[in-house]
C-alpha cells in the first residue's frame, strides 16, 4: 500500500504540487484525474525520485520519500512515462528484456524468460512484432510495449502516466481493457489520466487534482454520477452504463 | 596503374583510422548527445603516451605498457566524463557540453606538449619493415592496425548487439529520462561508453604512432574523423566505417591532382553531401519515435 | 544568488590569470624606470644576484638594449632565445660591457600567430632606448611589420631567410644567408651528384614557393630541368603517403630537392621515401641536418641524405665546443642539446655588439651605420660580412648523413649573393 502525506514538490522555484494526500490501497486500481498543469505527472515523478519534493512517501510502511529511483524500482514500484518513450533503436524484445534492469543486475544472465511469456500473452500484437524495431511502431503498439517494459520489472505497484494520450478511441479501449487485466493479476495500479470518463470506469478510487491540490476524492462509482464532477470535467452528460 | 592501387591502400589504411575516431564519436554522440571535440587530442594522447612508455620511460614488457595505457586512458575517460558531461546534463543550452569538450581538448593536447614532449618525435614500430607484394609496399605496422580496427569493431558489435549489458548501455543513450525511470544507472553507463571510447581512440593513436609521428597535428584526425561521420550517415556505425573509407580514399585520390589542397576537396565533399543528401550514405535505422 | 556568486569569482580569476601572463610581455612603453625593471627581471632569472649590483656601478654609459620578440616565450624557441641572449648578455657585461653601458636584454612574448607577432613587434619599437630587436622565423610576419620598422628606423634582425624581406625594408637584417643562395647551392649539388631531372618537394609556403621557383631557374640555367614542383601543407596534413608516392612516380625524376621542416613533414617524408625504396639521391635543406633528426628518424632512413646545413653540427670545430661550453657550464641553461637556433640568436647578438663596438656607440642610429661595416667576423655558425642584401652569412657547409647516422660537414661553401 502505498501512502503520501503532505507532498510538496519544485520545480526550480515553482511549486507545483501544494500539499497532496493520497493511497492507494493493495489490489486497486486508483486514479487521478485533472486538465492539463495540474500536477499528476509530477506526483509521479514524486514517487519515483525524479523531482525535488518534500512531504511522505510510505510504501507498505516504509519511508521511501528521500529514495532515488532506483531504490524505488527496487521496492517494485514502476513508473510508466507519459509519451511511452520506448527505446526507438532497440527491438521490442529487447526494450521488454531492458526493462529487468531493476532485479537482473548488469552481469550474470538470470532468466526473464516466463515474464517474456506473460507480457507475450496479455500483449499478443507484441509477440507478432517482436524482432521489429521500436520506432516502427503504432502509437497503441508502443503504450503496450512501455506497459510491458514495465510490467518485465515485476512491478509490486504500476504508475501509468497518461495511456491514452494520442491514441485513437479505439486502441485507447483495448488498452484499458490490458490495464484491467493486469489489475486482476493482483498488481495495484496508479493511473494517470486526462480521459476521465475511462478512468472513472475502470478504477475503483479516484481523486481530482486541479492546480496542485486535491479538490476531490471518492468512490469512482459515486463520483461518475456526482454534478460537479460530471460538470466540470465529464462535459455534462450522463453516462451510458 | 600501380600509382592507383597504391593509392588505393593508403586510402583504405588511412580510411579505416578515420572510421575508428568516427565510430568513437558516434558512439560518444549517441550515448552522452555531445559530439566531443576532443577526440583528435584523444588519439593524439594515445600516440604521446606510446612515446612515453617506449622511448622516455623504457619500458620494456610489452604487457606492462598495455595495462598501464590502459589505466590511464580508463582514467582520463573517467574525468572527461566527470569534466565534460556531468555537470552539463541539466545545462539550458545544450551545446555547453560540446564547448567544454573543445576546451578539454585543448587542455589533453597542452598537457602531452608539457609532460611528454613538445617536439615531434618517432616511435618504432612494433615490427618494423615492411612487405612487398608486386608493385607495392605495405608497412606491416598496417597489418597490427587494421588487425585491431576489426578487433574493436567486432567488440563493439558483440557488445552491443549480443550482450545484456551493451543493450542497458544503449538504452540510456537512447532515452535517458525512460532509462533512469526504470533504474538504470545512466551516469555508469554514460561513464563506461567514456571510457570505451577513449580506450579505442587512445589505443588507435598508439598503433598509428609510429605511421604519422607523435605530434600535435594528430589531432588534425578530428575534422576527417567528423566529415566521415556526416558522409557516411548520422546515427549509425556501420555508416561511420563506410564515411571513413571514403574520405581516405577520397584524399589519397585528390592528390593526382592536388597535393596541397587535399583538405579543400574533402571537406568540399562533406559540404556538397550536407547541401544535397544531409543524412549521408547509410540512412540511419534509429528515427524519432512517434508521438 | 550561488550562481552569479560562481560568475563573478570566475571572471575575476581569469581577469587576474590574464594580467598575470601580461607581466612577462608587460611592456616598458612606461617610461622612466624602463632600464632599471628590465634589468631587475634579468637579475632574478640569474643566480648571482650581487654580482650584478658591482657591474651595474660600473657601467654607467648608456646602454645597449637589444629586445627579443620573434616566438612566444612559452615555446621551445622562444625559450631558448631568452636563455642564450641573457647568458650572452652576463657574459658581455662581464668583460666590461659595450662602449662603456652594459648589454640589456628585454622580451616580449610574440605570440602564435601573426596579428599577436605584429603587436609584439609594435610594443617592441616603443620600448625606450632600444638599440635593435631580434625577430620572427617566418618571413609573412616580417613583410606584414616591414612599414611599422621603416617608420621607427630601428634595426631589426630576423631569423627568417626570405630574399623579400631586404626589399620590404631597409632595417631588416638576417645572420643566415637569403633563400635564393640556399637554393641555388642546393641546385647545384644535385648537380654535382648526377642528378639531371629532380622532383621539387616543398611546403607549401610563399618561401616554399620561392625556393622551388629558384631551384628550377638555376637547374634551366645550367641546362638542366625540374620535373615537377610538388608543393604540400605541412600544417594540416599527417598522412604524407600519398604526397611522396606521387613525387616518387613522376615520370623520368632522378632525385627529390626537398624543402621541409624538421617536424612531422620531414620526418615523414624521409621515413616513407626509405620506407618505398626510393633509389634516388635526396636532396634536402639545413633544417634535417641536425643529430636529434637523424636519431628521430632512425639513422638506415637518413643515411645518404645530402644538402646543406648553416651550422657545423660536428664536434670538431673550435667555436662549437666554445659555444658550447658557455651553454652548458651556465646554470641558467636548462637544455640538454645546443642546436642551430641557440647559435643564431647568439650570432646575432655578437653582431649586434660587434656593429656598436664599430660605430662608437649605443644607439640605434651607430648600430645601423656599424652594421655595414661588418667584415669577416667570426661568429658560431659561420664568418659574417655586410652583404648589400642585408644577409651576413659568408659561407654554408655541405652536409651528408653517413652510413652510420653521423652527419660529416664538409666543405665550406661560399655564399653568393
Amino acid at each position: 500500500m502505498l501512502q503520501i502525506e503532505n507532498l510538496h514538490a519544485w520545480y526550480g522555484a515553482i511549486e507545483a504540487l501544494k500539499g497532496i494526500d493520497i493511497s492507494v490501497h493493495d489490489g486497486n486500481i486508483c486514479c487521478i484525474i485533472g486538465a492539463n498543469g495540474a500536477g499528476k505527472t509530477t506526483l509521479l515523478k514524486s514517487v519515483s525520485g525524479m523531482v525535488r519534493h518534500t512531504g511522505t512517501i510510505r510504501w507498505n510502511k516504509e519511508d521511501i520519500s528521500k529514495a532515488s529511483p532506483m531504490a524505488v524500482n527496487k521496492h517494485g514500484i514502476i513508473h510508466v512515462p507519459e509519451g511511452r518513450l520506448v527505446f526507438p533503436g532497440l527491438t521490442v524484445y529487447e526494450n521488454l528484456e531492458v526493462g529487468t534492469i531493476s532485479w537482473h543486475g548488469f552481469i550474470g544472465r538470470k532468466p526473464y524468460d516466463e515474464d517474456i511469456r506473460k507480457v507475450f500473452d496479455l500483449f499478443p500484437r507484441l509477440e507478432e512484432r517482436r524482432d521489429q524495431q521500436a520506432w516502427s511502431l503504432s502509437g497503441g503498439e508502443q503504450q503496450m510495449l512501455a506497459i510491458g517494459r514495465g510490467l518485465m520489472a515485476r512491478p509490486k505497484l504500476l504508475m501509468l502516466d497518461e495511456p491514452s494520450m494520442g491514441l485513437a478511441p479505439l486502441v485507447v479501449e483495448e488498452v484499458f481493457k490490458k490495464i484491467v487485466e493486469i489489475n486482476k493479476q493482483g498488481i495495484p495500479i496508479l493511473l494517470i489520466e486526462q480521459n476521465a470518463r475511462l478512468a472513472l470506469e475502470v478504477s475503483d478510487y479516484a481523486y481530482i487534482m486541479e492546480q496542485g491540490r486535491i479538490k476531490f476524492e471518492g468512490v469512482s462509482k459515486e463520483l461518475e454520477s456526482d454534478e460537479r464532477i460530471l460538470q466540470a470535467y465529464l462535459g455534462n452528460f450522463k453516462e451510458e452504463a | 596503374m600501380a600509382l592507383f592501387f597504391q593509392q588505393t591502400l593508403t586510402g583504405v589504411s588511412v580510411g579505416l583510422v578515420y572510421a575508428t575516431v568516427a565510430m568513437g564519436l558516434m558512439l560518444l554522440l549517441r550515448a552522452a548527445g555531445v559530439m566531443n571535440f576532443a577526440q583528435g587530442n584523444l588519439l593524439a594522447m594515445g600516440a604521446y603516451l606510446s612515446f612515453l612508455f617506449m622511448e622516455k620511460l623504457q619500458l620494456s614488457s610489452g604487457l606492462l605498457m598495455v595495462i598501464l595505457a590502459l589505466a590511464v586512458f580508463v582514467a582520463v575517460g573517467c574525468v572527461f566524463c566527470s569534466v565534460c558531461f556531468l555537470p552539463f546534463k541539466h545545462a539550458k543550452w545544450p551545446q555547453a557540453m560540446m564547448i567544454c569538450t573543445i576546451g578539454a581538448g585543448t587542455v589533453i593536447q597542452e598537457c602531452c606538449l608539457l609532460f611528454i614532449t613538445a617536439e615531434t618525435r618517432s616511435v618504432r614500430p612494433i615490427l618494423a619493415g615492411s612487405l612487398s607484394v608486386g608493385g607495392f609496399v605495405i608497412p606491416y605496422q598496417y597489418f597490427f592496425i587494421f588487425g585491431a580496427m576489426l578487433f574493436m569493431m567486432t567488440g563493439l558489435f558483440f557488445l552491443f548487439e549480443k550482450m545484456y549489458c551493451g543493450r542497458v548501455m544503449s538504452a540510456a543513450a537512447q532515452n535517458k529520462y525512460a532509462a533512469d525511470l526504470l533504474g538504470i544507472p545512466t551516469n555508469l553507463t554514460t561513464m563506461v561508453t567514456f571510457c570505451i571510447v577513449v580506450c579505442m581512440v587512445g589505443f588507435s593513436g598508439w598503433l598509428l604512432a609510429p605511421v604519422y609521428r607523435v605530434s600535435a597535428s594528430l589531432s588534425n584526425f578530428q575534422a576527417r574523423a567528423f566529415a566521415s561521420v556526416v558522409i557516411g550517415g548520422f546515427g549509425s556505425l556501420k555508416g561511420a566505417i563506410i564515411g571513413g573509407i571514403l574520405v581516405g580514399l577520397i584524399e589519397a585520390y585528390s592528390t593526382y591532382f592536388t597535393t596541397t589542397y587535399k583538405d579543400v576537396v574533402v571537406f568540399g565533399c562533406l559540404l556538397l553531401v550536407l547541401a544535397f543528401c544531409p543524412q549521408g550514405i547509410i540512412p540511419s535505422g534509429t528515427k524519432k519515435e512517434k508521438a | 544568488m550561488k550562481k552569479r556568486f560562481l560568475a563573478v569569482s570566475v571572471s575575476l580569476m581569469l581577469a587576474l590569470g590574464l594580467t598575470g601572463c601580461g607581466q612577462g610581455a608587460k611592456d616598458s612603453g612606461q617610461g622612466g624606470n624602463d632600464s632599471t625593471q628590465a634589468t631587475t627581471d634579468q637579475a632574478q632569472t640569474e643566480a648571482a644576484g650581487s654580482q650584478e649590483q658591482t657591474e651595474k656601478a660600473e657601467l654607467n654609459g648608456a646602454p645597449l638594449k637589444i629586445v627579443y620578440c620573434g616566438t612566444s616565450l612559452s615555446q621551445e624557441n622562444g625559450d631558448r632565445a631568452k636563455q642564450v641572449l641573457e647568458i650572452a648578455a652576463k657574459e658581455c657585461n662581464a668583460a666590461g660591457g659595450v662602449n662603456g653601458g652594459e648589454v640589456v636584454i628585454e622580451l616580449i612574448d610574440g605570440g602564435n600567430d601573426q596579428q599577436a607577432y605584429i603587436d609584439a613587434v609594435l610594443k617592441a619599437l616603443e620600448v625606450e632606448g632600444v638599440s635593435a630587436v631580434i625577430g620572427t622565423f617566418y618571413s609573412q610576419y616580417a613583410l606584414a611589420c616591414a612599414d611599422y620598422v621603416n617608420e621607427a628606423q630601428i634595426p631589426v634582425f630576423n631569423v627568417a631567410t626570405n630574399f623579400e624581406m631586404a626589399n620590404a625594408s631597409d632595417y631588416y637584417f638576417t645572420n643566415r644567408c637569403v633563400d635564393t643562395a640556399f637554393s641555388n647551392t642546393m641546385a647545384q649539388i644535385a648537380i654535382d651528384n648526377g642528378v639531371k631531372n629532380p622532383v621539387t618537394l616543398f611546403y607549401n609556403t610563399s618561401n616554399g614557393y620561392n625556393d622551388s621557383a629558384f631551384m628550377k631557374a638555376y637547374m634551366e640555367d645550367k641546362g638542366f630541368s625540374v620535373a615537377e614542383e610538388i608543393a604540400f601543407d605541412n600544417t594540416t596534413t599527417t598522412d604524407y603517403t600519398s604526397i611522396v608516392m606521387q613525387a616518387m612516380n613522376v615520370a623520368d625524376s632522378d632525385g627529390i630537392l626537398l624543402h621541409a621542416t624538421a617536424n612531422t613533414d620531414g620526418q615523414s617524408i624521409i621515413a616513407l621515401l626509405h620506407q618505398y625504396g626510393y633509389a634516388h639521391p635526396i636532396i634536402s635543406n639545413s633544417n634535417l641536418f641536425s643529430d636529434s633528426f637523424v636519431k628521430n628518424v632512425g639513422v638506415d632512413a637518413c643515411a645518404g641524405m645530402i644538402g646543406f646545413a648553416e651550422y657545423t653540427t660536428t664536434q670538431e670545430n673550435e667555436a662549437n665546443k666554445a659555444f658550447q661550453e658557455l651553454m652548458f657550464n651556465n646554470s641558467s641553461f636548462s637544455y640538454d642539446t645546443v642546436s642551430w637556433i641557440d647559435a643564431s640568436f647568439y650570432d646575432d647578438f655578437s653582431l649586434i655588439v660587434e656593429a656598436a663596438r664599430l660605430a662608437g656607440g649605443n644607439d640605434k642610429d651607430s648600430i645601423l651605420d656599424g652594421l655595414t661595416k661588418i667584415k669577416g667576423y667570426d661568429g658560431i655558425m659561420t664568418s659574417y660580412s655586410y652583404h648589400e642584401d642585408h644577409s651576413y652569412a659568408d659561407y654554408i657547409y655541405l652536409a651528408v648523413v653517413q652510413e652510420d647516422g653521423t652527419i660529416e660537414v664538409s666543405d665550406a661553401v661560399e655564399v653568393t649573393h
